[in-house]
């Protein structure tokens, strides 16, 4: 299986429903892929940054260092390019497929 | 050079020909005219400020472009911390002038040009990032003022640009060459405008898909050919005219507003970012907004401190400060003010990165901010009359106080304690009037009002921005009407 570190941030005001999107998103993966909070490498290839408004407080040096590469939602944002609402858990997917290595035959 | 000083400042203003007009007349020498140089004034203390070491902290800014130390006020926004300097910064001006100092506008305009321009070359693949950053450049490394220019003359406000039956009450491209684009057209309201090197123009509003002519963001010199500028009177502004130093209230500094006129002005292709570009109009307009409204949690705090203390000031001349209800009532005015800093600082504290790095305040937050200001300087103007009482605007003019024969005698019955002048009395008062009804209440209360948006701006936006669905399931869960998975105990 191929991992993607997951990372919410608190949650105390959001402006998207994260749970939902997320559920969206491991719909719409590759069988191959799985979103976990926790790898088995220390260094994520690829990570989730879910915040759930614009401030993207996820964001810090200390999340940062958990994966090589970020895919940052903060609400109404991916990668901080505003995407609408009904958009946001296709556009994670393309991230999540456009920053995989391909799967092992 | 990157920090100018106040006095090349003027200079660069002296050398400035610009087509001035001011009751009826065409003002040739303006940097010396009584009327318009308190608002010159104004914009010089940015300038001062920024020289001087116990102000540098907020003051200055080490540019993200060039690495260079540069004024605060064309800096691009780096972090949270940056945009509560901005606000702090706005703060100390505010106070140490008592009116509008001018110069935050364009920088709410650099760093909203700035994030949109990035994503409108990543959609529409153009230019105008690149071209905007050598402009910002060149404005961050001559510390130019620069006016940020948004508000049209609007016509019928029932209808959108494109259907007014004079085109020009939006400024609009009417031409466009190989070599750059002419436009026409007329910004109201324009604060500091010739007190500014540059203009940067930005469009008004939303704007439909064959309304292209009118999605237009470009940076034009003052001094360009076809621009027109007429001065806008204030209350009581012809006292500045007088020859005294006491009836005009606040007797270094004041604002400014210009109507500014494009009568078929070129810009060159380098200046022009944003060219039909219909689709980010409204990005454009809500992130410069935002961060205007960002600005109100600052600059009004200041010149609400200086009124404050005026009102402190009459309380102890006429003996009433330890009274409870005019103490209860300072409080108030205090309480009010800090609650517009607070909006100020929260919208800055939650602010966040964009796309192109610089970092854009919580639009929420500096929505309420500014509707907030719509408010309570008017409450707090009201405090101040209220506990200065009714001679700041009943008593006699500075020249019966320096009356031969009736001067004495007006003096003594202004007097209201053996230990306070009564000059004191009289200069507080017309600095009470000043702000809250005279020159200086332009800024502080129907700027306050108006100024980034009126308070129905506001509110549509606070309704785009807030979640209804979300609070209205949180009561269901709460109270059975929508199963809660949260409690999952026994």
């Amino acid at each position: 299986m191929r991992q993607v570190l997951l990372k919410y941030c608190g949650g105390c005001n959001p402006t998207i429903n994260r749970s939902k999107i997320i559920a969206e998103v491991k719909r719409g993966l590759p069988p191959d892929v799985e979103l976990v909070s926790k790898t088995a490498d220390q260094v994520a290839e690829v990570g989730i940054m879910m915040s759930g408004c614009s401030t993207t407080c996820l964001d810090r040096e200390d999340v940062r260092k958990q994966a090589q590469q970020w895919i940052v939602v903060g609400g109404n944002n991916v990668n901080y390019f505003p995407v609408e609402n009904d958009q946001l858990a296709d556009q994670i997917i393309k991230k999540i497929i456009d920053c995989l290595p391909p799967a092992s035959k | 050079m990157t920090l100018k000083t106040p006095q090349q400042y003027l200079d660069d203003l002296r050398n400035m020909k610009i087509d001035l007009y001011m009751f009826g007349e065409k003002v040739e020498n303006y940097v010396d005219n009584p009327i318009i140089r308190p608002s010159i004034n104004a914009f010089a203390m940015t300038y001062k400020l920024a020289q001087e070491p116990e102000y540098e902290d907020l003051m200055t800014a080490t540019s993200s472009l060039t690495g260079h130390r540069i004024n605060r006020f064309t800096h691009l926004h780096q972090s949270p911390e940056e945009l509560m300097k901005k606000v702090k910064m706005l703060r100390l001006l505010g106070q140490k002038t008592g009116c509008c100092f001018q110069r935050c506008v364009g920088m709410d305009a650099f760093n909203a040009v700035f994030n949109t321009t990035f994503e409108i070359d990543a959609k529409h693949g153009t230019q105008y990032h690149e071209r905007f950053k050598k402009w910002l450049e060149y404005v961050q490394d001559n510390d130019l003022a620069v006016d940020g220019c948004m508000t049209d003359a609007r016509g019928d406000r029932s209808k959108t640009p494109g259907q007014q039956p004079d085109p020009d009450a939006y400024l609009h491209v009417v031409e466009r060459r190989e070599d750059g684009i002419v436009i026409r057209g007329c910004k109201l309201h324009q604060t500091g405008m010739i007190n500014s090197h540059e203009i940067l123009v930005m469009p008004n509003n939303t704007l439909k898909d064959d309304e292209k002519d009118w999605a237009v963001c470009c940076a034009v010199p003052l001094d360009a050919p076809g621009m027109i500028y007429v001065y806008g009177r204030q209350a009581s502004d012809t006292r500045k005219l007088e020859g005294g130093n006491i009836d005009i209230g606040n007797i270094y500094f004041g604002g400014q507003e210009v109507m500014t006129i494009f009568e078929n002005v070129f810009v060159p292709n380098d200046r022009i970012f944003m060219n039909g570009e219909t689709d980010f109009s409204t990005m454009l307009v809500e992130r410069f907004a935002g961060y205007h409204r960002q600005s109100y949690g600052g600059c009004k705090v200041g010149v609400g401190d200086a009124l404050i203390g005026a009102t402190k000031a009459m309380a102890d001349y006429h003996g009433v400060s330890k009274a409870s209800a005019v103490k209860d009532k300072i409080v108030e005015m205090c309480h009010l003010n800090e609650t517009l800093y607070a909006c100020g600082i929260a919208c800055s504290a939650e602010g966040r990165k964009t796309a192109a790095g610089n970092y854009l305040i919580d639009l929420l937050l500096a929505n309420i901010c500014k509707h907030n200001v719509t408010r309570f300087p008017y409450e707090i103007a009201r405090l101040a009359q209220d506990i200065a009482g009714g001679y700041f605007v009943t008593m006699p003019s500075e020249k019966d106080f320096a009356h031969p024969e009736i001067g004495p005698l007006v003096k003594k019955y202004s007097t209201t304690s053996t230990t306070v002048p009564a000059e004191h009395r009289q200069r507080m008062g017309r600095l009470i009037e000043n702000m809250t009804q005279g020159a200086a209440a332009v800024g502080y209360l129907t700027e306050s009002m108006h100024g980034a948006g009126s308070p129905q701006a506001q509110r549509i936006m606070i309704t785009r921005l807030v979640d209804l669905e979300h609070r209205k399931e949180l009561a269901e869960k709460l109270c059975g009407v929508k199963e809660n998975n949260d409690v999952d105990w026994k």
